[in-house]
């Protein structure tokens, strides 16, 4: 083979080696760009929700819309005593004779990452309400408390509690230190 | 300095040239003539490498010319074609005259009128061995300063009358009386012609130059056999042999003008190195821009090709590397950016979400707002929905992955099966035209006696 054909030769197989190199280099970096353009892309959708959530529980704070919280003891046991006679009296008071049965406190899967809440797992059993009014009554009365109702049946058996009126809910409760 | 060096003879003529532009800049130097020859001598082949290396440091240019043997010229009549195959036609002819083993070049001379309405070419090919050639090369293998113009002999000479103003388009003759070959060439205007080497006999044996005069006088008849309309007319001589005597004898012999070359005009210097050889004068009034005769040697050429495609190469090589560099440049900034961009957004998420945490109360109040159905209007609703004549006798709500499902089962008791259930498809009706409930479907229906038992599933629309 010819000086000429072999230069020719050796520099298109450096051309070659540089070209591969830095298109391989290039996908990657290409890869890395597209990689990071998505994830800027779910954080400025996650800024956005967080700014937005901020605003409105600024809001919240600001026009004084907050929840009565239930007095809690340090107690696991007393608590859940404490629980049940709290929610016993509080239907009692709307005229309800209830059964209430309280499961233990665990940490709620219901909010994000950002705050720490446990939840209280409550079961209410009601045999003796008038009218549908009272049911009415009832639930929105649970809107002054950080409760929020699973399952509402009336004549169903889908909560296991004795009753007409069952009522699955969850106490939502701020751990202390949090 | 310009080392012009001749080959012809057995010694090699030497002439060192200066620019005299280059020597002086002043106003008197523009008016005087422009080569300033410095030296002017014969040096053997073999002392000519210690020559050129003393002179290296002030050589700037090199050119040779020829030895007359290996050399030829050649007028050539070929077809008006274009260039490409006007060069092999050229080369075949060439091949065909001379053998394969030479380098040729080409110079136009115009159009002549050719057969028919045809027009051909006039072409004055100019030609060396080959071998003679590399031969030539090699003897400047260790300088520093290469041949940049190789040509032949008589080109030199054409440059040399050109530049004298003697050349014109009269048959000129030309001989340069050296010892012991003689060389006549014969111009005609840019043609040359014929060319010839006589060897002079000894001055013992024939003092009068009688036999090298009837060697020119044979030239020019055999000049005039080739070519029967022409005569020449003019002669010059030149060469360390040449006198006013046999000037005298050549032009009583052929009849011809002897024509006188004024060199002063040309160059300076002309007495102190008592006479240059016109052949390198010639090759130093050659315009180098204008050689189009000059060769270069196969060696040369294939070292300046392989020149050309390294440098070729390593150009496409680096531009290749320049542009990956800087598109791979590009992209590492903007992935630089990028994730500088990205570490703002993700601190100020970070900031926000601190200040979220000292709101835990707020949150629970905004997901349970969120997530709970407005109950009175539910309840309400439901109640609405359901007709006269129909007992519901469950009603189930539920939350599932954040859907709020229900279900609700009942009797319609109407005064008979068909009202009972047009009284169940009613309330399903009521259902789908509520705008608080969606995906309504009655999923059973059961006839008992006159009553339809049902169910009916649909979702909350909050």
């Amino acid at each position: 083979m010819s000086k000429d054909k072999i230069i020719i030769v050796a520099f298109g197989v450096l051309i070659l080696l540089v070209a591969l190199i830095g298109v391989k280099k290039i996908k990657a970096l290409n890869g890395q760009i597209r990689e990071g353009k998505e994830q800027l892309s779910k954080s400025s959708q996650r800024l956005e929700y967080v700014d937005k959530l901020e605003e409105s529980l600024e809001e919240r704070r600001i026009t004084g819309k907050v929840l009565v919280e239930i007095p809690r003891a340090h107690d696991p046991i007393a608590n859940k005593v404490l629980m049940r006679k709290f929610v016993t009296n509080f239907l009692s008071r709307l005229g309800l004779e209830a059964e209430v049965k309280v499961d233990g406190e665990r940490k709620s899967r219901d909010f994000p990452d950002v705050v720490t809440v446990n939840e209280v797992p409550l079961r209410i059993g009601i045999s003796n309400y008038s009218s549908y009014d009272q049911v009415i009554k009832m639930l929105r009365e649970f809107g002054n408390f950080p409760f929020v109702v699973e399952v509402l049946t009336i004549g169903g058996t889908d909560v296991p509690v004795p009753g007409h009126l069952r009522v699955q809910l969850k106490y939502y409760v701020i751990p202390k230190g949090s | 300095m310009l080392i012009c060096l001749d080959f012809t003879g057995q010694k090699v003529n030497l002439a060192c040239v200066k620019n005299g532009k280059e020597k002086s800049k002043s106003s008197s130097a523009a008016k005087s003539p422009q080569l300033h020859v410095v030296e002017s001598l014969e040096v053997n082949v073999s002392d000519l490498e210690e020559y050129l290396q003393n002179r290296s440091g002030e050589t700037k240019e090199i050119r040779v010319s020829g030895t007359l043997e290996h050399t030829f010229h050649k007028i050539l009549m070929v077809p008006d074609l274009k260039k490409k195959m006007l060069r092999v036609s050229l080369e075949n002819e060439v091949v065909k005259e001379f053998g394969a083993g030479c380098q040729f070049r080409e110079q136009d001379l115009g159009e002549v009128p050719g057969s028919a309405d045809k027009v051909n070419r006039k072409i004055m090919v100019a030609g060396i061995n080959r071998d003679a050639l590399e031969d030539l090369s090699r003897v400047f293998a260790k300088c520093r300063v290469k041949p940049n113009i190789y040509t032949t002999y008589p080109i030199a000479l054409q440059a040399l009358l050109e530049k004298t103003g003697v050349l014109s388009e009269e048959p000129l003759a030309f001989v340069v009386l050296e010892s012991p070959t003689t060389r006549i060439v014969i111009f005609k205007g840019k043609e040359i012609r014929l060319t010839r080497e006589v060897n002079a006999a000894e001055a013992d044996q024939d003092p009068e130059n009688s036999a090298l005069v009837k060697d020119i006088y044979r030239t020019l008849l055999f000049y005039n056999d080739t070519y029967p309309e022409e005569r020449v007319a003019r002669l010059a001589l030149a060469g360390s042999l040449s006198n006013s005597q046999i000037a005298k004898n050549v032009s009583e012999k052929t009849g011809a003008e002897m024509v006188s070359l004024d060199l002063k005009t040309v160059c300076r210097g002309i007495e102190e190195t008592n006479g240059i050889h016109p052949g390198c004068l010639g090759l130093a009034l050659l315009n180098s821009d204008e050689a189009g005769l000059g060769f270069v040697p196969f060696s040369v050429q294939e070292r300046k090709a392989l020149k050309r495609i390294l440098t070729l190469a390593s150009s496409v090589s680096l531009a290749v590397f320049l542009v990956f560099a800087l598109i791979i440049s590009r992209f590492s900034l903007d992935l630089r950016n990028l994730s500088a961009f990205h570490g703002g957004v993700k601190g100020e998420i970070t900031m926000k979400e601190d200040r979220l945490k000292e709101m835990p109360l707020e949150f629970v109040s905004q997901s349970i707002e969120t997530t709970q159905p407005p109950w009175s209007e539910v309840l309400l609703e439901l109640a609405a929905v359901v007709p006269s004549g129909v007992a519901l006798k469950t009603l189930t709500l539920k939350n599932i992955k954040k859907m709020w499902r229900g279900e609700i089962t009942g009797i319609a008791d109407g005064s008979d099966e068909i009202s009972s259930l047009l009284q169940v498809e009613e309330l399903q009706n009521n259902f789908s035209k509520s705008p608080l409930f969606a995906s309504v479907k009655l999923i059973e229906r059961e006839l008992q006696g006159k009553q339809v038992a049902f169910k009916i599933v649909y979702q909350l629309d909050i």
